[in-house]
């Protein structure tokens, strides 16, 4: 059974990785593959990196401590999927506060439609596991416990993009007033 | 430390952040990061700034 499910997930991961692909053509449309960053944004992300990195590794120690205690909140691939999840989740809010989530070259709004696609997408994954009583088994978070976490990702990401956007504008008010 | 020659000629070309920002290809951040004295440009930014601006690195960048 432990093969079939690992094969299952391991073709789940590709399908969503052609998607992301695709995905990610259709916001670089002006036909550059790459998202460009300028200098400063660069050094930026790889601080992002640096934090996410290390705070990765401090979820993966609190779950190895809770793994050792025997606590089982959720399913194994949920609780990776988490560890994944925090360091993306601190990559991300630095880089959008320090103006380098969005690179010279992207489109916002084309950016905001995928955020709120995936985010629904995944929101519907939570809600049909909810009705249809596995999302949590056993008092356990089951694997659907990982399309939460990628709804939550979206959903804090569309945050943080619209408070920044907002802090932006008043900002460039202020500059322009100030010329 | 603020980049006020910066700013007074950009502001002498009646260029916005975003117009210099576009003109010397990183975003408009950057350029506000440069003035309030935020961030310290490489010599190529620099260079691009000045040519932006019409100005030589001395009269933009030197103290």
């Amino acid at each position: 059974m432990g093969i079939f499910r690992a094969s299952g997930m391991a073709a789940g991961l590709v399908a969503g990785l052609i998607i992301c692909v695709i995905l990610f053509r259709y916001m670089n449309k002006d036909k550059k593959i790459l998202t460009k960053y300028d200098e400063r944004q660069e050094m930026a992300r790889g601080r992002a990196y640096k934090y996410g990195f290390w705070a990765s590794m401090a979820t993966a120690a609190v779950v190895m401590i809770t793994d050792v205690a025997e606590i089982s909140l959720a399913s194994s691939f949920t609780k990776y999927f988490f560890i994944m999840f925090v360091g993306i989740l601190v990559q991300v809010t630095y880089s959008i506060f320090n103006d380098a989530y969005l690179g010279i070259n992207t489109n916002k709004k084309r950016l905001m439609i995928i955020c709120i696609i995936a985010g629904l997408c995944n929101l519907l994954g939570v809600v049909g596991n909810i009705k249809g009583g596995t999302f949590i088994v056993n008092g356990v978070v089951s694997d659907a416990g990982t399309n939460l976490l990628c709804c939550i990702l979206m959903v804090v990401i569309g945050i943080e993009l619209l408070i920044k956007d907002s802090m932006d504008r008043k900002h460039a008010t202020a500059e322009e007033s100030g010329d | 430390m603020k980049n006020l020659r910066m700013k007074a000629a950009r502001a002498g070309m009646d260029m916005s952040q975003e117009d210099l920002a576009k003109a010397c290809n990183v975003s408009r951040q950057t350029i506000s990061a440069i003035e309030k004295g935020d961030y310290n440009p490489t010599i190529n930014l620099c260079i691009a700034i000045c040519k932006a601006l019409g100005k030589t690195l001395d009269e933009l960048f030197w103290e």
